[in-house]
């Protein structure tokens, strides 16, 4: 579901999203495609959960690799 | 809010997760790594009645990726009740820089030294 759920994001979305809304959260229904973005967890994830209360719901974070980290920090490029 | 560096130099502090079934204190090490809210182990998630908000990707300290369920609870933090994104993983609790995000966090760092949070608005 992983492949599918960042699949969806690199397909309708990334290029919507970057590098604008980067580090935002970005929680998607994967049922229709659509999302919610913004700064904070927890208030996209609220609005998305009362907008899409019956969906399959994924966070990413706007460009970066995943989520979250935990105990990990990607080596700087530049 | 108040806490303190344990044994093994970890930032601990108390929080107070409210669940639509059960609310629940834990002692949460403060984790400057984790940059979401909360991390619960599943069976404490499952115990409070958490609501699934779906699950999200995670980038652990070797580089690979694991999938976690998500949640949604509230805490009480700084003296107020807030909503809480909550990471299902079988660590113990986990406080994050999303969660800490406006405050103010002062620690000293030896067995036994004060660890606080504090608005900084």
């Amino acid at each position: 579901m992983m492949v599918e759920a960042m699949a969806i994001y690199d397909r309708s979305i990334r290029a919507r999203l970057e590098p604008t809304h980067n580090g935002e959260f970005v929680v998607i229904n994967l049922d229709t495609g659509e999302y919610e973005v913004g700064e904070r967890d927890a208030e996209v994830t609220l609005r998305a959960r009362a907008r899409f209360p019956k969906a399959r719901l994924f966070t990413h974070r706007v460009g970066s690799e995943a989520a979250y980290r935990i105990g990990f920090l990607p080596k700087r490029t530049a | 809010m108040r806490g303190t560096v344990s044994e093994s130099l970890t930032p601990e502090i108390g929080v107070r997760v409210v669940g639509p079934v059960a609310s629940a204190e834990y002692i949460a090490a403060i984790d400057t790594g984790f940059n979401g809210g909360l991390t619960l182990p599943a069976a404490e998630a499952a115990r409070l009645g958490l609501e699934s908000a779906g699950f999200a990707a995670a980038q652990l300290g070797d580089g690979s990726v694991v999938r976690l369920a998500k949640h949604v609870g509230e805490i009480e933090w700084l003296g107020a009740r807030r909503a809480v994104t909550v990471m299902a993983c079988e660590s113990a609790p986990l406080v994050g820089m999303d969660l800490l995000h406006g405050s103010a966090l002062r620690m000293h760092i030896v067995v036994g030294g004060e660890v606080s949070v504090e608005r900084a608005d």
